[in-house]
């Protein structure tokens, strides 16, 4: 049952006394302690919470069995009360869901979902079938853990206006600055489209699958964490090969925690060179624009891309810029 | 799931839903003049160039050695020019019979678009490799029909047995040995959660440089195959990734059995509560009463044997015999 080029829906912004419900659709929490945190501030913002009753299930990496884990995230779409639906955490397992996945479900029952890395695997097949704006952002257990963070975590959930032009975080030490800076212009030009996209290891994930991503007119937004530069390159050839960086009208390459070459604890291969040079020959002269270091998924300060939203994005001599032009929530 | 049906044929050309015909290579004789390339990563050093040239050499034929073998670009063995240069070069050189990679790693997918298959639908000659070569060699069989074989790069020919057996595969005018238990003994003991019988073409090689082709107009037919896979380090919960899109693309429902060979430095992480490669393919292919053996010789190292992707063979999980019902050359 596939809706028609579904017209964007946009979800409720939350109000204080909102309720937030608490999931694990991937793997459980490392320590169950971590949710006090998070309980604490989500009570300065004015929220409230709903946990699912299988989070700290554990079957191997995942929580609890595939039935299990559903059954919690349909509740919570279910639940007239609950205002948003929030992930403790990725890791794996989102992708298992989707076959039995109650699309209609989330359709009749539209409210905010946020999430990265693994429940990447959520946000864009979620977005495709029922048209809701999806929110790539922190979870549960990391829109606490800076600033930089917490400020667009909010900024997306609690008013109605578009997010507008994005930062970036305050250097931590100007004498050291961290590597890649988060504005490195691979190719030139400016683009206008909806946002689409996520971690670059569950996009690839879906590729042959139903839900493939379709980055058609879009601003593809990909980024991950502890792959080697070799690695990145695999996938990004894939979804070359697949059209989509050809049909795709700008694409963000984020940080990319921990890919840098020998920073991957999992697949180690020598003599690699970066990930700014394995962009710069593959992707130098694409004709549209394609940025690299936005701090954005698995960086430790993230801003929040909402799905579906359009978005301006440029880059020149002068820098990058990109401004989410359309509201993502609505009254 | 009718857009995403849309989108595939704006992205993908004519090539993907035909099966080419099949094609054999005529057999090598004493003399026969056999490439070594280097189409994904860089061998180790000259000794290795050195020592695969005293392999073939040993076996009869005369060795040509491909330019840019030890070219250096980052991770890969030469710039993409270098590499598939040497490549068509070869496949364009009628004096040459077969090319043989010398190791894997990563770069042949950067390849796939320029090969020149109408040259090798011409005059078929043998293509040998493994590894990140699964990409190529699944392609080629995909685009052309040409039996590929799957086994050892060069820089894994380290005992005679594994020498012997090439020889075979590249010599063969009548159906390869098969690959079986020899013994009882837990050394090749086969692990058969699905015991039985089931026939088909064989596919596979390394998953994720086979997962590398899903969504692109190179991801093979999978209905009625004998599918054959292997990696090297790589974490479960990686390789449980691609199985389930596999799954849920519907290409796991379309395969007649699944041969699960080397999984070499493959495991759990160190992580003593996660589920293990055998319970992580059971449990999907047990649902799909699909037939599986584990511990096959299968793979990239010494002890493993070629399989020529493309001709049909028989498996008996039960008796850990994979058994090939054609030959894999021309007469």
């Amino acid at each position: 049952m596939k809706r028609t080029e579904s017209a964007v829906v946009l979800p409720r912004a939350l109000k204080s006394g909102s309720i937030v419900g608490i999931v694990a659709p991937a793997s459980p929490p490392f320590e169950e302690g971590d949710l006090e945190y998070c309980f604490q501030w989500l009570k300065k913002l004015g929220l409230r919470w709903k946990v699912g009753k299988h989070i700290t299930d554990r079957l191997g990496d995942l929580a609890g069995t595939d039935a299990d884990r559903l059954k919690d995230f349909h509740e919570m779409w279910e639940d007239p009360s609950v205002d948003m639906i929030l992930p403790v955490r990725g890791g794996n397992g989102a992708v298992r869901l989707l076959d039995k996945l109650d699309f209609d479900l989330i359709a009749k029952n539209p409210k905010i979902l946020m999430g990265y890395s693994d429940i990447t695997g959520l946000l864009i097949p979620i977005q495709q079938e029922t048209g809701l704006v999806t929110f790539h952002g922190p979870t549960a257990l990391s829109f606490f853990e800076s600033p930089y963070t917490y400020y667009y975590f909010e900024k997306s959930l609690m008013q109605t206006k578009p997010l507008g032009l994005i930062s970036d975080p305050t250097p931590k030490d100007v004498w050291n600055p961290e590597y890649p800076p988060p504005r490195l212009v691979i190719s030139p030009g400016k683009a206008r489209g909806q946002l689409t996209g996520g971690c670059l290891s569950l996009i690839r994930q879906l590729m042959g699958t139903p839900w493939e991503i379709d980055t058609r007119g879009k601003i593809l937004f990909v980024e991950d964490f502890e792959e080697e530069p070799h690695s990145l390159d695999r996938m990004l050839t894939q979804l070359e090969l697949a059209g989509k960086i050809d049909e795709a009208a700008g694409i963000i390459i984020g940080e990319c925690a921990s890919c840098r070459p020998g920073d991957s604890r999992r697949n180690r291969i020598g003599l690699n060179y970066s990930v700014e040079r394995m962009l710069k020959e593959k992707f130098g002269d694409l004709g549209k624009p394609m940025v690299y270091g936005m701090r954005l998924g698995h960086s430790r300060e993230k801003f929040v891309l909402p799905l579906g939203v359009v978005a301006h994005l440029k880059a020149d001599e002068r820098g990058v810029s990109l401004k989410i032009e359309e509201p993502a929530t609505q009254a | 799931m009718a857009k995403t049906e849309a989108s595939k044929n704006q992205s993908t050309s004519s090539t993907k839903s035909k099966t080419a015909a099949i094609l054999k290579a005529p057999p090598l004789k004493p003399g026969d003049k056999v490439a070594i390339v280097a189409p994904a990563s860089r061998p180790d050093g000259p000794a290795v160039v050195a020592a695969a040239v005293h392999v073939l050499s040993g076996m009869g034929y005369v060795p040509v050695v491909g330019k840019n073998v030890l070219a250096i670009n980052g991770y890969m063995a030469g710039t993409d020019v270098d590499r598939i240069s040497d490549l068509n070069k070869f496949v364009q050189d009628q004096s040459v019979k077969a090319i043989l990679c010398i190791t894997g790693g990563y770069g042949t997918l950067r390849l796939i678009d320029q090969i020149d298959y109408d040259s090798m639908i011409k005059k078929p000659k043998i293509i040998v490799g493994s590894d990140d070569n699964t990409s190529l060699l699944t392609a080629i069989n995909h685009v052309t029909g040409l039996v590929c074989f799957h086994g050892p790069n060069l820089d894994c020919i380290s005992t005679a047995e594994v020498q012997n057996d090439l020889q075979q595969a590249l010599t063969a005018v009548t159906a390869l040995r098969p690959i079986e238990t020899l013994d009882s003994f837990p050394s090749d003991f086969v692990y058969a959660p699905m015991p039985g019988t089931a026939e088909g073409a064989l596919m596979g090689g390394n998953l994720t440089a086979l997962f590398s082709l899903m969504g692109t107009k190179y991801q093979p037919d999978f209905s009625d195959k004998v599918l054959f896979l292997e990696d090297k380090n790589e974490r479960n919960d990686v390789l449980e990734r691609w199985l389930t899109s596999l799954h849920l693309s519907g290409e796991l429902a379309k395969v007649n059995a699944v041969v699960m060979g080397a999984f070499e430095h493959c495991g759990t992480g160190s992580a003593s509560n996660m589920l293990s490669l055998e319970e992580i393919f059971e449990e999907r292919l047990s649902g799909l009463k699909k037939l599986i053996g584990f511990r096959m010789a299968i793979g990239q190292t010494s002890k493993c044997r070629y399989v020529p992707i493309g001709i049909r063979a028989r498996v008996d999980t039960k008796l850990g015999r994979l058994e090939f019902l054609e030959p894999a050359l021309s007469n």
